[in-house]
C-alpha cells in the first residue's frame, strides 16, 4: 500500500539522521548513569534507576518527536521533494499519514531500545523481571504518539520554528493543565474557570500516561483507568492527525 | 475525439503576501489550450507566473478563480494523474536514497506491481543514460544527473501528457540537446509535453506552439512559425563578384546600404516584391548569387518586444 | 599572517593554554570552599513542593529522588557536624509531597527524626502522612506504633498502629504479639488473654508457644502442658 511506502522511506529518512542517534547515545548514558547517582542512596537503588530511566525515555523521546516532527511536512515543501511525490495519484491526507506512521515507527524502535537497556539495568538490581516497567514504557509511547501528532498538525502548515515553539508549549500546558484546572476552581472567578476548562479539555493532558508513579510503586493499577487512557491517547491523537490531514490537503504549496 | 491535454479557463490567481496580507494576482484571467501530441512552449520572464501556473496545473496551489481540466480530467484526480509525468524546477529528491530506490519508491506509489516497476526502471536509467548510477545515493548526482533521473521518475507511469518546469536550466549545452532530443522523441511516442523556459532559443528549435506569459497575462500564443512569418524583417542575400560601385549604379531597391564581405557582397531588401525585381536586375548584370535568407525577427527579438511593451 | 604561527608561536600558545587550564585547577578549589561556607540552608530557601509541580512537567518521581539524595547528604553533614536538623523535616516533607508513596522515605524520615534530630513530633506527622498515603502498606502505621510506644509512650495510641498494621499484609511477624502485650498494658485484659491463645494455637514453633504461655501466665491464664501428638 502506498501509505506504507511513505511509511517506510520516512523511516529510512530518520534512521540515517545524525541527530537522532545524538540524543539515543545520550539517553543511554544517562540510563547508565543513573547507577552512579542510585549508589548514593541508602538502599533505593532500584527505585531511582527506574526513575531516571523512565523519566530519560520520556524527556528524550518527547525530544525526538519534536525534533523529527517539527520538519516531517516541511522539509519536504523545502526541499520540493513533496512536488514529484504529489504529482503521483497520492491523496494528500495518505501523504501526512505516512509520514506520521513513519515518525510513529521510528518512535516505536528508540523507546524500544532504551527500555530494553532500562530493563536489563532493573533486573540487576531487583529480585525479579521487571515486567510492570513494560507497561510503562507503553503509557509512554503512548503519550509520545500524541506529542508527534501535534508535531505532525503543525508540521503540515508552519514553519519548523513556530512549530517547536507551538508543540513545546502545549507539551508544557499539558504537564500542567489538572494544576491549572484545580487552581482556577479555588482561586479564579467563573469567567477565567471557564476559560481555563476550555483550554483543559482543549488541550491534551499528558499526566494521564504518566503512571509510573503507580507501577514502581507497585501499586493497584485500573483496568478502566487503563482502558479509559488508551482510548483518550487514540482518540485524541487521530482528531490531531484528521485536522492535520484536513489543513495539509487546503494548502497552497507555494 | 479526445479532450484537450491542457484546457485552463478563465484561470487566475491571487496570494496573501507581506505582514498585512494584501492580496497579489499573480495570474490574470488565463485561457489556454493543449492539443494532444503537440509540445508546446510556455514561455515568459523570470516572475511572470509560470511556474505558478505549473503548480496550478498539478494540483500544488488552488486557483482563485477559474477552472483547470487536464486529460478531460480534473486536477488532483487520482486516475488523472496517474496518466502524468511532472518534472519540478530544480528538482531534489531524497539524498539518502540510491537512484534504484527512489525510482522504486516512485513506482509504489504509482502503484506498479514489482515486475513491471523493475522491467520499467531499468528501460528508463537507460533511455536516459544513468544505469551506472543506479546503486549511487542522489546526493553525490550531478545536476545533470538529477535531472535525467527527475524525467525517469516522471516517465514511470507511460503518462500521456508530460509537464516539465524549466527543464534546461543549468545545464550544459550538451545538456541541453539531451533533453531537446529527450522532448522530441516523447513526442513521436504520441506524449504531448508542456514546458516552461526562458531560454528561447531551445523553445524555437523544438516547440509546435508557444504561449508566452508576461507579468500575469498571457500575450500571445500560436504555432512559432506563423507569429513569426508575419515578422519578416528583410531579405538578405549574398553575391559575389560584383563590385560596390556597379551595385550601386543599379536600380535596387534596398533597406540599407550593401555591405562588403570578403569577396562576397551583403545586400539587404526590405520585402518579397522588392526581391523579385532585385533578384531579376542582378541576374542581368551576371552578379553571381550566392545565397537568400529571410532576415526573421527571432523569437527573442519578438519576446523583447513584447515584455518591454507590457511593462509600458 | 598565518604562516607566521611557526615552531616557537606554537610552543607559546600550548605554554598560553596550560597555565589558563593550571590557574583554572588552583582557582577552583578554593571558590568551592568560599561557596560552600556561605552557603545557607535555611528553610526559607526550600521552595516547597507546591511550587515546584509546574515547573517539573510531571517528572515528580524524579525530583523527589534527587531532592531524596539531597536529604541525605543533609543529614549525614549535620550528624558529622553540628548535630542541628532544623531543615530534616521540611526537606523530608517536600520529597514525600512529590512522591507520597515513597514508602522509605517516610520510614527512613520517621527515624532521623526521631532518633537523630529527637524531634519526634514532626516523625509522627510524617509518618501519619505515610500511613494515610499508603493505606496497604504495613510500614507507615508499624512505625507510628513503635514511635509512640517507645518514645511517646502512648500505649494507646500504639495500640491503635500497631493493630492497624497486624491486619496489613507482609507484616512482621511479631506484630500481634506486640499488639497482645499492649492490649494487656492497656486494660483489656479479656482481648489479650485471646489474642495470646490464637497466637499459641496458630504458631509450630516452640519457642514462639513458650512465649505464649508465659504471657497467658501473667495474665492468670494456665494453659495445659504440651502433650506430645
Amino acid at each position: 500500500m502506498k501509505i506504507f511506502a511513505i511509511t517506510l522511506n520516512t523511516f529510512k529518512e530518520a534512521v540515517r539522521d545524525k541527530i537522532l542517534y545524538t540524543i539515543l547515545i545520550f539517553a543511554l548514558f544517562m540510563i547508565g548513569g543513573s547507577t552512579l547517582l542510585a549508589a548514593l542512596s541508602i538502599g533505593q537503588e532500584a527505585k531511582i534507576i527506574q526513575d531516571l530511566g523512565l523519566s530519560c525515555i520520556s524527556l528524550f523521546g518527547t525530544l525526538i518527536a519534536i525534533f523529527l516532527g517539527i520538519g516531517l511536512v516541511h522539509k519536504e515543501i523545502e526541499k520540493r521533494t513533496l512536488y514529484a511525490l504529489l504529482s503521483k495519484p497520492l491523496p494528500r491526507d495518505q501523504f501526512i499519514l505516512g509520514k506520521y506512521l513513519g515518525l510513529s515507527l521510528v518512535l516505536l524502535t528508540n523507546v524500544c531500545v532504551m527500555g530494553l537497556g532500562l530493563f536489563f539495568l532493573a533486573r540487576i538490581y531487583l529480585a525479579s523481571w521487571p515486567w510492570h516497567l513494560l507497561l510503562a514504557l507503553a503509557f509512554i509511547f503512548l503519550e509520545l504518539l500524541v506529542i508527534t501528532a501535534l508535531a505532525t498538525l503543525f508540521s503540515s502548515f508552519t514553519t519548523p520554528t513556530l512549530s517547536a515553539i507551538f508543540t513545546l508549549s502545549i507539551f508544557f500546558i499539558g504537564h500542567l493543565s489538572s494544576d491549572l484546572k484545580l487552581f482556577a476552581a479555588r482561586f479564579m472567578g467563573p469567567t477565567s474557570r471557564f476559560l481555563i476548562d476550555l483550554l483543559y479539555y482543549l488541550l491534551p493532558n499528558l499526566r494521564h500516561f504518566h503512571l509510573e508513579a503507580s507501577l514502581i510503586h507497585g501499586l493497584a493499577l485500573n483496568g478502566i483507568v487503563l482502558f479509559q487512557t488508551i482510548c483518550y491517547a487514540l482518540s485524541y491523537g487521530i482528531a490531531l492527525l484528521l485536522l492535520a490531514m484536513v489543513i495539509f490537503s487546503r494548502r497552497d504549496l507555494k | 475525439m479526445d479532450s484537450p491535454a491542457i484546457t485552463a479557463n478563465d484561470l487566475s490567481k491571487d496570494f496573501r503576501v507581506g505582514f498585512t496580507l494584501r492580496r497579489k494576482r499573480v495570474l490574470y484571467g488565463l485561457n489556454l489550450e493543449v492539443k494532444r501530441g503537440e509540445i508546446f512552449g510556455y514561455l515568459g520572464p523570470n516572475g511572470a507566473g509560470k511556474t505558478t501556473t505549473i503548480k496550478l496545473l498539478m494540483g500544488l496551489i488552488f486557483p482563485t478563480s477559474g477552472e483547470i481540466s487536464l486529460l478531460g480530467g480534473k486536477v488532483g484526480d487520482s486516475q488523472v494523474k496517474s496518466r502524468i509525468g511532472f518534472v519540478p524546477e530544480n528538482p531534489y529528491f531524497y539524498d539518502h536514497l540510491t537512484g534504484w530506490e527512489f525510482m522504486q519508491y516512485c513506482g509504489h506509489l504509482l502503484g506498479m506491481d514489482r515486475a513491471a516497476r523493475d522491467a520499467q526502471i531499468w528501460k528508463l536509467l537507460d533511455r536516459l543514460g544513468i544505469r551506472d548510477a543506479a546503486h549511487t545515493r542522489l546526493r553525490k548526482y550531478s545536476k545533470g544527473m538529477v535531472q535525467r533521473i527527475g524525467l525517469a521518475q516522471a516517465l514511470l507511469n507511460h503518462p500521456e501528457l508530460v509537464i516539465l518546469d524549466e527543464p534546461m536550466s543549468g545545464l550544459d549545452p550538451i545538456g541541453r540537446k539531451e533533453i531537446r532530443d529527450l522532448i522530441l522523441s516523447l513526442k513521436e511516442e504520441g506524449k504531448t509535453v508542456f514546458f516552461s523556459s526562458h531560454i528561447l532559443p531551445d523553445a524555437e528549435m523544438i516547440c509546435d506552439r508557444v504561449g508566452i506569459l508576461v507579468d500575469g497575462r498571457l500575450k500571445e500564443v500560436g504555432v512559432l512559425e506563423e507569429m513569426l512569418e508575419a515578422k519578416i524583417e528583410s531579405i538578405e542575400v549574398t553575391v559575389r563578384e560584383a563590385d560596390l560601385e556597379l551595385l550601386a549604379r543599379l536600380p535596387l531597391s534596398l533597406s540599407s546600404p550593401p555591405l562588403q564581405r570578403g569577396g562576397k557582397v551583403l545586400l539587404s531588401v526590405p520585402n518579397e516584391e522588392s526581391l523579385q525585381e532585385t533578384l531579376s536586375c542582378l541576374k542581368e548584370e551576371g552578379v553571381r548569387i550566392v545565397s537568400i535568407v529571410p532576415q526573421r525577427e527571432t523569437l527573442e527579438e519578438y519576446f523583447l518586444k513584447e515584455v518591454s511593451s507590457s511593462s509600458e | 599572517m598565518a604562516r607566521r604561527l611557526g615552531y616557537s608561536d606554537r610552543r607559546r600558545w600550548i605554554l598560553l593554554l596550560c597555565l589558563c587550564w593550571v590557574g583554572a585547577w588552583v582557582i577552583a578549589p578554593d571558590l568551592d570552599q568560599r561557596k560552600l561556607s556561605r552557603s545557607r540552608e535555611g528553610s526559607s530557601y526550600l521552595i516547597p513542593a507546591q511550587q515546584l509541580r509546574p515547573l517539573l512537567l510531571g517528572y515528580d518521581l524524579i525530583a523527589a529522588d534527587l531532592f531524596w539524595l539531597e536529604t541525605i547528604q543533609y543529614l549525614g553533614r549535620h550528624l558529622l557536624g553540628d548535630q542541628k536538623f532544623t531543615d530534616l523535616y521540611p526537606r523530608l516533607f517536600r520529597v514525600v509531597s512529590l512522591d507520597p508513596y515513597f514508602v522509605d522515605a517516610y520510614r527512613l524520615g520517621g527515624i532521623f527524626l526521631a532518633y537523630s534530630a529527637g524531634q519526634v513530633d514532626e516523625a509522627i506527622r510524617l509518618l501519619k502522612r505515610g500511613a494515610a498515603f499508603n493505606p496497604d502498606r504495613w510500614e507507615p502505621a508499624h512505625d507510628l506504633g513503635i514511635l509512640y510506644y517507645l518514645c511517646k509512650k502512648d500505649y494507646p495510641q500504639a495500640l491503635y498502629w500497631l493493630q492497624r498494621a497486624d491486619r496489613l499484609p507482609g507484616r512482621p511477624d511479631y506484630v500481634p504479639r506486640f499488639v497482645a502485650r499492649l492490649y494487656a498494658s492497656t486494660g483489656h485484659t479479656q482481648t489479650a488473654i485471646e489474642m495470646w491463645i490464637g497466637i499459641y494455637d496458630q504458631t509450630n514453633l516452640s519457642w514462639v508457644k513458650d512465649i505464649a504461655r508465659r504471657e497467658l501466665g501473667k495474665l492468670g491464664v494456665h494453659l495445659p502442658p504440651e502433650t506430645e501428638g
